[in-house]
């Protein structure tokens, strides 16, 4: 391809959308990016650093980023919050005891000036374990109800079968497409 | 989408290992000249890695499996050389490859520089590693994919927690961050150097506190501070 229609897509249009994926640590996070990526569940460590990779989602590209959940590493999240499109907020369905503790982070994190225009999916993930907390469940535990005025939905999950994934990433890239 | 397999557990450090070089392979530009040692570093390593899977897949002598068998990790300080050589070669395409797969090798443990430097053995490997890790910086104007990789590498190895980067290195990847911070064109790397350099300086002063005075550190942590004081206001 020539270089100067490369350059004219960089200008207009091509730009690839930034996703982050937030959540506490052990919510599912790096199990979904790859999942994402590769379509495969992979054997993860705690992320104490990033990993940052390039999502192909129905010939839409997408640049998604994997930050570190454990408290201490909680407070970078701010770092990342500048000219990002997306955000994939995953909840441990089966921690009841630190399903407050997201609620908080959560809420935390949309005060944030940055973080004011960006989509907000929401991911109850391990839905395959018995007795998690359901979709709606979960909806209310992190106090959704509350945050009619932004662009948000709420998705069960369970990353390790692979299941609910497409319907969150279709609902994530036709508001991406309707924002640009 | 595919379930996990049932099958021999594979070594996750492994399976990095090989689809790291294997894209190097892959790579259109490693048939240029100047990619010559490279693409022998990589094939050799490559046997090696055949070889040695082959060895932990098949039972010893008197049946009973290797030490180590049954997701055996292959020691990845053994393969680092066609890593290092990727990091330092022209073409950005194999520079963040390598980059990309030094960091999952390092976060996931596999790389760890503990051992000596063989081509200097009053070195440890971690400074080579670093070094690499930091080459491909080359000031205003390096490809912005690059240096998002090499802001990923850096934070990965400065806190893992089975690599220790004291002295020179932690200098040398403290000021990569901040001169990346101060030249790259790209917002998102801006912050990301910015959040890197911020997480990096906090955990060296937590490690401090946590270990006692590492007094090496502390002279570094402020040396660097001086350092950054004074590029900022000579910019
Ligand atoms: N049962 C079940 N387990 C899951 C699911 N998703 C992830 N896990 C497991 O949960 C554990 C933690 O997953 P990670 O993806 O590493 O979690 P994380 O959110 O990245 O954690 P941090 O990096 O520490 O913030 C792993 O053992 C995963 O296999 C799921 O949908 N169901
Ligand atoms: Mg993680
Ligand atoms: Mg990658
Ligand atoms: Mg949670
Ligand atoms: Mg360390």
């Amino acid at each position: 391809m020539g270089g100067v229609m490369s350059y004219f897509r960089g200008l207009f249009g091509a730009r690839e959308m930034r996703i982050l994926i937030l959540g506490l640590d052990g919510a599912g996070k790096t199990t979904i990016l790859y999942r994402l990526q590769v379509g495969e569940v992979v054997t993860t460590i705690p992320t104490i650093g990033f990993n940052v990779e390039q999502v192909e989602y129905k010939n839409l590209k997408f640049q998604v980023w994997d930050l570190g959940g454990q408290t201490s590493i909680r407070p970078y999240w701010r770092c990342y919050y500048a000219n990002t499109d997306a955000i994939i907020y995953v909840v441990d369905s089966a921690d009841r005891d630190r399903v407050g503790i997201s609620r908080q982070e959560l809420a935390t994190m949309l005060q944030e000036d940055e973080l004011q225009g960006a989509v907000l999916a929401v991911l109850a993930n391990k839905q395959d374990i018995a007795g998690c907390l359901t979709e709606t469940e979960v909806y209310k535990a992190l106090g959704l109800d509350a945050l009619r005025n932004r662009t948000i939905q709420i998705f069960k999950t369970s990353a390790s079968k692979g299941e609910g994934l497409d319907p969150a990433m279709d609902w994530l890239a036709n508001q991406l497409q309707q924002k640009k | 989408m595919s379930e996990l397999s049932n099958g021999p557990k594979k070594s996750i450090g492994n399976m990095f290992l090989r689809s790291g070089i294997e894209k190097i392979l892959a790579d259109r530009d490693i048939k240029r000249k100047e990619n010559l040692q490279l693409k022998k570093a990589c094939e050799s390593a490559l046997e090696e890695l055949k070889a040695a899977e082959e060895q932990d897949a098949s039972p010893s002598s008197n049946g009973e499996h290797l030490p180590d068998a049954g997701g055996t990790a292959v020691e990845a300080d053994r393969y680092f050389l066609p890593f290092e050589l990727a990091c330092n070669s022209k073409s950005p395409k194999i520079v963040i490859t390598a980059l990309d797969c030094l960091q999952k090798l390092i976060a996931y443990g596999h790389l760890t520089g503990r051992g000596a430097d063989i081509s200097n053995p009053e070195r440890k490997l971690i400074d080579r590693i670093v070094e690499a890790i930091c080459a491909p910086f080359l000031g205003q104007g390096t490809d912005e994919t690059v240096l998002l990789q090499l802001i990923k590498a850096v934070l990965a190895v400065v806190l893992s927690t089975h690599c220790e980067v004291h002295g020179a290195s932690l200098i040398l990847a403290v000021r990569t961050c901040f001169n990346i911070y101060l030249t790259s064109k790209s917002p998102i790397n801006q912050a990301t150097a910015k959040g890197t350099l911020t997480q990096v300086i906090n955990t060296v002063f937590g490690n401090m506190e946590k270990f006692g005075n590492i007094k090496d550190d502390e002279t570094i942590v402020r040396e660097v501070v001086e350092v950054l004081v004074s590029n900022t206001i000579s910019n």
